[in-house]
């Protein structure tokens, strides 16, 4: 992570500062020489135990930031923040500060598992590999750590399958397996990036709700991102909604769903028509994402959005609180 | 595990008949008569007539084939007429200068490419990358025999650094007692570390100059193969799992790279199996190859027989290895067969 | 163990500039008008002027019998270029041939032909190449068969390949449906296509043909001195490496140097013209 100093303002901490156990202030990220960042001035807060869902269509930034905070970001890109800090340690422009977290204090899933291990390690051996870099273990019980944390995540005759290979086993399975291997460090944060995108619903619903009983059992924070809203609203205590790069909504999940006040999520929202609706097959937004090679309007959005004003298109809208208990960045919010 | 060994020795069988057969043919294409070839320039009507009975050449050509095969069973490689000898008995002895040769050259091919390339992998276009493309361009436009030539009148004539390419051994020095026919390792396992000093320093520029032209492929599959699989999925995980470096780059990065490798590794070895016949010829290593070339110049056509079916089978045996270390570090690939 | 799809040296990365055209048509110059415009008669010995150093008399200095190297590795060009075009234009028509029938019959002419191609494989291909020209004798004809031998399954693959795939495609079932021959189909409809492929690759494979006669004839099998040939004439020079006369190997190696880049600099050229979906 290639930290500059923050070129852009902090803005005046509005979040809730009950020593939150992640806290990002202002964090934008730039590819390849591009002049637009492709994350605008982002900050969020996650406290111990809570599950934020940070929610927007791909292309939305939201992988990258994820990976940001991991210290796993391609280095083609150049980032900034006023703060990045996990339990009060500063993570901006320190990549040998997350190195020593990742794994251990800070675990990651990623979608799609089964490309995400490696096809020529047993499942074992890799989630050995993992324990055997955080304890110091013999190898009888490594083997019993293994086999433990494979039962964990609640996965049928855990050691037969321990010595199976990725490919012998389902998505769900491996997707289980890379949940095993993101806990083996006992995480007090879990990044699950798109977790369950490509399995089917009902192994989508037992994966979510074994992470959330995790969580629930450990106290461990968990970022998820997704583009999926039925889940957002299903499985996050709060919701923080981006588009193109910039957040525009933060909120308690049902707060955002039931009255959202930023006219993006309002519209993602009435774009959902059942439970089990994704933002990829939204018809109802107009207008097309901005094209971030060039110059694009202070507010993402302006162009797509039947309320925009002057202002909307020179000045961002800062995060600013709005009623009942949530914040937006809006000129002109809904309600 | 032994399954796969058993389906690729089988699947091996066409391939061995098929060399089989062209070494037969090969034999087949002699100008003039074979038998009075055979009977040697002494041979009158007689002797010749009764070589052709000996070696079968009187039936048909599917006679003659299964004659041949009878030979080849019984473990007889026909006689060489400049030697005297039984050409499996020379092949014998000199088998092992040629293994002892190639092998090296093969690990020090192997060893040089893979980190040529995962070096060139780290680092694109860096120092490594380019020192890489260097030594696989000059790998593709110098003739072997050339190379070994330059390395000659550099390292010998001019800086005399390498002794006299002639051979295994200055005829200054006694060779170790044969054991395993590898000088090098004999002259260790008797204590003489001298002598193998020596040897290694004799082996130096023929191994380099085989080594060299499998260093530029191996180096460039090794270095493409990382870069994929350093941006692959499961690397990303091996990372954010927070595991050492060394590990992601190598249990992570190249056992998943190794098989093209591998692959790459066979198209190298045969390659040296036949530049072998040129170094040898250049560094007069007692070895087949020059052997059969000293054999081909005198008409002398038993060996050059022999020799081929010979290399076909040792490059059989290399690729059946490949195919069984693929195996072994790809799980995939036992369901395949 | 099948047929492992490995043998193709992967190709030269120095990228085809319009230097291997001009370097290319030199060599055609070469080979063309060498003989007549070398300064001396490159097989007359001389014994006045034996193992002269490089002067402007003689630019690449004399051999061991007095004949000038310069015009023995010029003269030299016509007969390495002619073996190894000649070499190649015998895999081409030959391997393409055996190619198209396997993959326009199928069947057993097909299994026939890839069951040789893949023998042909099974072998270490320089060792089969000597083997190959040490039962042919001496002659330039070995050094061209050996050669091109080596080489059929390059050409046969690809087009067996190509042919297979356009075997049951529209256009060709059109024209048996109007009454069309095979070998008019296959000739007129479908090589046309694997044209530009096979181009590129016979370009390509010129540079592996000169190395591989240069090293038959480097072994003395096939082309006798003295024969102004490449490879001999390294051969020859060697033998004066270790008293000091340079210049008898380093001048005829230097120029196989430069013809296999020329011509592989050339093939590289071609195929960024021709772009056959990187063959």
């Amino acid at each position: 992570m290639n930290a500059l100093t923050a070129i852009i303002e902090p803005p005046p901490s509005p979040l809730p500062d009950s020593a939150p156990l992640l806290a990002v202030r202002g964090l934008s990220i730039f590819f390849g020489g591009r002049i637009v960042p492709t994350v605008q001035d982002v900050s969020f807060d996650i406290a111990r135990g809570e599950t934020l869902a940070l929610v927007g269509e791909s292309g939305s930034g939201k992988s990258i930031i994820a990976h940001t905070i991991a210290g796993i970001l391609a280095s083609a890109a150049t980032v900034s923040a006023t703060t990045i800090s996990f339990n009060g340690i500063e993570l901006a422009g320190k990549p040998a500060a997350v190195e020593a977290l990742r794994g251990r204090r800070i675990g990651m899933v990623f979608q799609n598992a089964r490309a995400a291990l490696s096809p020529t390690l047993s499942v074992g051996a890799q989630i050995g590999d993992v324990i055997a870099r955080h304890r110091r273990l013999r190898r009888t019980a490594l083997r019993a750590a293994i086999v433990q944390a494979l039962a964990s995540v609640k996965i049928p005759d855990p050691e037969r399958r321990a010595k199976a290979y990725p490919h012998e086993l389902s998505g769900g399975m491996c997707q289980r397996v890379m949940l095993a291997l993101a806990m083996a460090g006992e995480p007090d944060l879990l990044i699950a990036d798109e977790p369950t995108t490509g399995l089917d619903n009902t192994t989508q619903a037992a994966i979510l709700d074994l992470l959330a009983a995790e969580a629930g059992r450990r106290r461990m924070a968990t970022l998820f991102i997704t583009h999926d809203l039925g889940l957002a609203r299903d499985y996050a205590d709060r919701v923080a909604v981006l588009h193109a790069g910039q957040l525009v909504e933060e909120g308690r999940a049902a707060t955002v769903f039931d009255a959202p006040r930023h006219p993006y999520s309002a519209k993602l929202v009435r774009a959902v028509p059942a439970k089990a609706a994704t933002v990829a097959d939204l018809g109802g937004i107009p207008g097309k994402f901005p094209d971030l090679s060039g110059p694009v309007p202070a507010c993402r959005f302006a162009d797509r959005c039947d309320r925009a004003v002057d202002r909307c298109r020179v000045e961002v809208p800062r995060l600013e609180p709005v009623p009942p208990d949530g914040m937006a960045a809006c000129w002109r919010p809904l309600g | 595990m032994t399954r796969v060994i058993g389906f690729r020795l089988l699947a091996a069988i066409p391939n061995l008949v098929g060399i089989i057969v062209i070494a037969f043919i090969v034999t087949r294409i002699l100008p003039g008569d074979a038998a009075a070839y055979y009977a040697g320039p002494t041979a009158t009507a007689a002797t010749i007539e009764e070589t052709r009975q000996r070696l079968g050449l009187d039936g048909t050509v599917v006679e003659q084939f299964l004659a041949y095969v009878g030979q080849l069973v019984r473990g007889d490689l026909g006689d060489s007429l400049s030697s005297g000898q039984p050409v499996i008995e020379d092949f014998a002895r000199r088998l092992p200068a040629s293994l002892e040769l190639t092998l090296y050259a093969l690990i020090i091919a192997i060893a040089g490419g893979i980190l040529l390339g995962v070096g060139a992998a780290l680092r694109p276009r860096g120092v490594v990358d380019r020192i890489a493309s260097v030594v696989s361009a000059v790998g593709q436009a110098v003739p072997t025999f050339f190379l070994g030539l330059i390395l000659i009148f550099v390292f010998y004539y001019i800086l005399n650094w390498a002794p006299e390419p002639l051979g295994r051994l200055s005829f200054m020095y006694r060779p170790p007692q044969p054991i395993s026919g590898f000088w090098t390792i004999d002259a260790l396992l008797q204590g003489r570390f001298d002598l193998f000093g020596e040897l290694v320093r004799q082996l130096a520029l023929p191994v380099i100059t085989l080594a060299w032209f499998g260093i530029g492929p191996i180096a460039r599959v090794t270095r493409s193969a990382m870069l994929d699989a350093l941006s692959s999925d499961f690397v990303r995980t091996a990372r954010a799992a927070g595991l050492r470096r060394r590990t992601i780059l190598w249990r992570y990065g190249f056992r998943n790279a190794v098989i093209p490798v591998l692959h790459t590794t066979g198209m190298v070895f045969s390659f040296m199996l036949g530049a072998n016949v040129l170094v040898e010829d250049v560094f007069g290593w007692p070895g087949i190859g020059a052997y059969t070339v000293d054999a081909v110049l005198v008409a002398d056509y038993a060996p050059v027989q022999a020799y081929i079916l010979v290399m076909a089978a040792l490059y059989i045996v290399v690729n059946l290895a490949i195919d069984v270390v693929t195996a072994l570090v790809d799980p995939r690939v036992r369901y395949d067969s | 163990m099948g047929a492992p799809a490995r043998r193709r040296w992967p190709r030269l990365r120095i990228r085809g500039g319009a230097w291997s055209v001009w370097l290319v048509g030199l060599f055609v110059f070469l080979a063309v008008f060498g003989p007549t415009i070398v300064p001396y008669d490159p097989v007359a010995t001389n014994t006045r002027v034996r193992l002269e150093a490089p002067s402007w008399a003689h630019l690449f200095g004399t051999d061991d019998v007095g004949r000038d190297v310069f015009s023995r590795v010029i003269a030299a060009t016509r007969l390495d270029l002619m073996i190894a075009l000649g070499a190649v234009l015998l895999s081409l028509g030959i391997g393409t041939a055996l190619g198209a029938a396997a993959g326009w019959a199928g069947g057993w002419t097909d299994r026939i032909v890839s069951r040789t191609i893949d023998t042909i494989m099974g072998f270490p291909l320089f060792v089969l190449a000597v083997g190959i020209a040490a039962g042919m004798g001496n002659s330039v004809w070995s050094v061209v068969i050996a050669t091109s031998v080596v080489n059929l399954p390059l050409y046969a693959r690809t087009t067996r390949s190509e042919v297979n795939r356009r075997r049951t495609s529209g256009y060709v079932q059109a024209a048996r449906l109007s009454g069309i021959g095979s070998f008019t189909i296959v000739a007129r409809h479908i090589l046309p296509n694997v044209t530009p492929i096979l181009a590129v690759q016979a370009s390509l494979n010129i540079g592996w043909a000169i190395l591989n006669a240069a090293g038959l004839s480097f072994l003395g099998l096939g082309i006798r001195p003295p024969t102004p040939e490449w490879g001999i004439l390294v051969s020859d020079g060697a033998e004066f490496l270790f008293s000091g006369e340079w210049w008898m190997f380093v001048f005829p190696g230097a120029m196989l140097v430069l013809a296999v880049l020329a011509f592989g600099g050339f093939g590289d050229w071609l195929r960024d013209r021709l772009d056959p979906k990187r063959a």
